[in-house]
């Protein structure tokens, strides 16, 4: 459907999307708090199922596909199968940052970009298969003389930075 | 006149395509954000002759939106089409239990959403 909608349907989506991930973190990062929380649990399925929606509508495969993935493994939270765990928390926070990364690139250049998902795709695949995470989604190369990172799981950026100042 | 479309989606990206794609085809179009604004949208617009629903929407959802059309003279008649991300079988089961005509799963077709309504207006 990608080839003859109107750049005003095109700007709206971006626009929706970004509401949407804002939507998921601040709900993710209250949820890393109280793990029990359905409700919760819904305000963030919610926009991740719209964004699957409205990708897969526009065309966009390499995010409808993304939050496709993290849409299955919040339903699961939701039917109260799976609890929020901090493999769970990195992965999801992963997964909408490359989210966000490709709606960058969508505004920038029209494409979703080569943002990195496959790292991604296999944590959610194998939180969902009952294996755990897979190596961290977006973690980065670091030489081996240097000290390790303060915290030991990547945590993606900005908004730790936000959680710190916000929470703590 | 032109045929009148109600477009029920929370997703303002879908609405707008749908929207898009049913104004190419000469439609006039309404748009509503949830079942409760598509209930408000039906009795405060002009006559609507089709509507196109989504299931998993905020405030009220679609198939408690249908029912809610079905028990209104007016409009117990209107064509229905769903258009939902849920594709079990139940989901698409209780939307035509409930009366809608037809259960399109997203991303659907364009070609095909306007071959649906082409033919539940009997234009085809």
């Amino acid at each position: 459907m990608s080839q003859d909608f109107d750049s005003e349907i095109f700007a709206d989506f971006i626009i929706e999307s970004r509401e949407h991930l804002e939507t998921i973190e601040p709900n993710l990062l209250e949820l890393e708090k109280a793990p029990g929380d359905l409700s919760l649990v819904n305000e963030i399925f919610r926009p991740m199922h719209s964004l699957k929606g409205a990708s897969g509508f526009m065309g966009l495969n390499r995010m409808n596909v993304l939050a496709h993935r993290a849409e299955n493994l919040l339903d699961e939270m939701r039917k109260g199968a799976m609890t929020v765990n901090s493999e769970i928390m990195d992965v999801i926070l992963s997964a909408t940052d490359a989210l966000r990364q490709m709606l960058d690139s969508l505004e920038s250049s029209g494409t979703e970009g080569e943002v990195p998902t496959e790292n991604i795709i296999a944590s959610l695949d194998a939180i969902m298969a009952g294996g755990g995470a897979a190596a961290p989604a977006a973690a980065p190369a670091q030489a081996p003389d240097q000290p390790p990172a303060a915290a030991p799981r990547l945590r993606p950026h900005s908004l730790r930075r936000g959680a710190s100042q916000g929470f703590h | 006149m032109n045929q009148h479309i109600l477009i029920v989606d929370d997703s303002k990206t879908v609405r707008n395509l749908v929207s898009f794609i049913m104004k190419k085809e000469g439609y006039k179009v309404t748009m509503a954000e949830d079942g409760l604004d598509g209930l408000e949208k039906l009795f405060s617009a002009e006559k609507i002759d089709l509507i196109i629903c989504d299931v998993n929407m905020p405030r009220m959802d679609g198939f408690t939106f249908i029912k809610n059309v079905r028990e209104q003279d007016t409009y117990k008649d209107v064509p229905i089409i769903v258009l939902s991300t849920e594709g079990r079988q139940a989901d698409i089961d209780l939307g035509i239990q409930l009366g809608a005509n037809l259960y399109m799963v997203k991303p659907a077709q364009p070609e095909k959403m306007v071959q649906n309504v082409k033919m539940l207006f009997g234009d085809n």
